[in-house]
């Protein structure tokens, strides 16, 4: 039987909800694999939180509301990174052979690229655009306000949008 | 880096950046866009500006991290990718996540893959750095390319954690009224040193150890346990339950604390990949020409004069896809 809240410990949490929480998940993802993956990542997530806050206690009245609304985020991060992983892959078929890097390297890619997706995926599409011209292709804000034929300085705007998003911290 | 490490562990990496200095970080970036040909006054200004203030330097040297990702990236996967267009839920997603935004903080994801350790460490040097520490009680250390580590002295022992990258360590003679053990950790094993000169590597799975002067005792993390004393002139590798037979060790295994690379009848391939230890990005050799041999002393300061060296003294040539991705192949 679960205790009775509020829970003052991510141990008892866990006991007590880890179980129900595979089951959530399950039934949103249709695969236990992941699901009991994905329930892992949920409480690392809030031992995480906790570190950082520097609050070594947690004081949840109603837990599962708490797990639900922290298993959605990595629901949603989860499903960011398959779509990542798939686009990366159609890039590397499309790539000649000669350059395309070692299984080594296209690790290291994807990690580098889901760091960058994670950072730019709260951003609006158009924002995304602008930035990633500014940085893949090393062009000048003048440059982008031409070729997209938008104003000057929206390109700004959006870069310094962009900047605020990526430069907070990452921990 | 090292400047940010600094600033990162006084002033913690949990610093959120204020709107009007993204805004300003992204402005000097456009001003001193290499396109535009910036002045030398500009360059000025914007150190100035970093100077005002710690945030500025903090958001100055986040953003310069930012773009060496992004630098490591041939820019047909990161726009196929990062700009891949929207999925049906995405937009939906991106709603919730506004929502549970308020209850934990981003990159778990991150968090995942790289131990924690490595980011929060004391002592960290970036790609192509490398740095000397003298210690309390007077070790010095010397800390090669891409490399994290933490010190920890107590009453009863000298600890150094070395989670990523390699390590020289020249031990001192501890003034502290008990005799405290000077010990190395990586996740493989804990080393002991014997009054001593030696260089700890840590790789993804195992560790290597090289001793120059007196000997180290080795431990190695998970049963069985076994321990080995490996002395001067010695060198083995260990994982986590075993350690390797010990060998002579490599003359030059110290060369990269004189900032050397030590080629001796050195196979092209093994000769890129220590170069690309102390270069950003990556530096891949065809299978053709992998068994060619390179001998000579190369500074690592300098790794595009390397590439140049390679070009001039054998049959092949070297192409830029980006910056960061370099590619070795048959002339």
């Amino acid at each position: 039987m679960p205790t009775a809240g509020p829970y003052h410990s991510i141990d008892q949490l866990y006991r007590d909800h880890n179980n129900w929480l595979q089951g959530w998940l399950r039934k949103k993802l249709g695969c236990a694999h992941n699901a009991s993956d994905l329930a892992q990542d949920t409480f690392i997530r809030i031992m995480v939180a906790l570190g950082k806050r520097c609050e070594p206690e947690l004081n949840l009245k109603e837990p599962r509301a708490y797990l639900t609304t922290v298993a959605t985020r990595v629901l949603i991060n989860h499903y960011r990174r398959q779509s990542l992983e798939q686009a990366y892959l159609e890039a590397l078929t499309s790539m000649p052979e000669a350059v395309a890097p070692s299984p080594e390297q296209r690790l290291i890619l994807l990690e580098t690229l889901n760091e960058i997706d994670t950072l730019l995926s709260a951003l609006p599409h158009k924002v995304r655009t602008v930035f990633l011209m500014a940085q893949l292709d090393g062009l000048t804000y003048n440059e982008i306000s031409k070729q997209l034929n938008i104003p000057d300085r929206s390109v700004r705007r959006y870069m310094s949008l962009a900047y605020e998003q990526c430069l907070q911290p990452q921990i | 880096m090292s400047a940010t490490a600094n600033l990162e562990s006084e002033f913690g990496a949990d610093r959120p950046i204020n709107k009007m200095v993204a805004r300003q970080v992204s402005e000097w970036l456009m001003r001193l866009h290499p396109a535009g040909q910036p002045s030398a006054r500009d360059i000025a200004a914007c150190e100035r500006w970093r100077a005002q203030n710690i945030e500025h330097e903090i958001a100055w040297q986040r953003a310069q991290q930012l773009n060496e990702k992004f630098g490591i990236m041939p820019a047909a996967i990161g726009k196929a990718t990062l700009n891949r267009p929207a999925l049906v839920d995405r937009r939906r997603a991106i709603k919730t996540l506004a929502m549970a935004l308020a209850i934990a903080p981003a990159a778990w994801m991150t968090y995942r893959h790289t131990p924690v350790s490595a980011w929060s460490a004391q002592y960290r040097t970036a790609v192509g750095e490398q740095r000397t520490i003298l210690l309390a009680d007077g070790s010095q250390i010397i800390l090669n390319t891409d490399s994290a580590m933490d010190v920890q002295f107590t009453n009863e022992q000298r600890l150094l954690l070395l989670h990523r990258g390699e390590v020289l360590i020249q031990t001192g003679k501890d003034l502290h009224i008990t005799k405290r053990p000077f010990l190395v950790k990586t996740e493989e094993g804990t080393l002991r040193a014997l009054g001593t000169k030696f260089i700890v590597r840590k790789h993804a799975g195992y560790s290597t150890l090289s001793v120059f002067e007196h000997a180290v005792e080795l431990r190695n993390g998970q049963t069985p346990i076994q321990t080995k004393i490996v002395s001067a002139g010695e060198q083995t590798r260990f994982s986590p339950t075993q350690i390797d037979i010990i060998s002579p060790v490599n003359p030059h295994a110290a060369a990269w604390s004189l900032g050397m690379i030590q080629a001796n009848n050195t196979r092209l391939d093994d000769f890129a990949t220590e170069v690309a230890r102390y270069r950003r990005g990556w530096i891949r050799c065809d299978p053709a020409i992998a068994d060619m041999k390179i001998s000579g002393s190369f500074q690592v300061e300098d790794t595009d004069h390397i590439l140049q060296a390679l070009v001039a003294t054998l049959p092949i040539k070297v192409t830029f896809h980006t910056r960061y991705w370099v590619n070795i192949e048959p002339a």
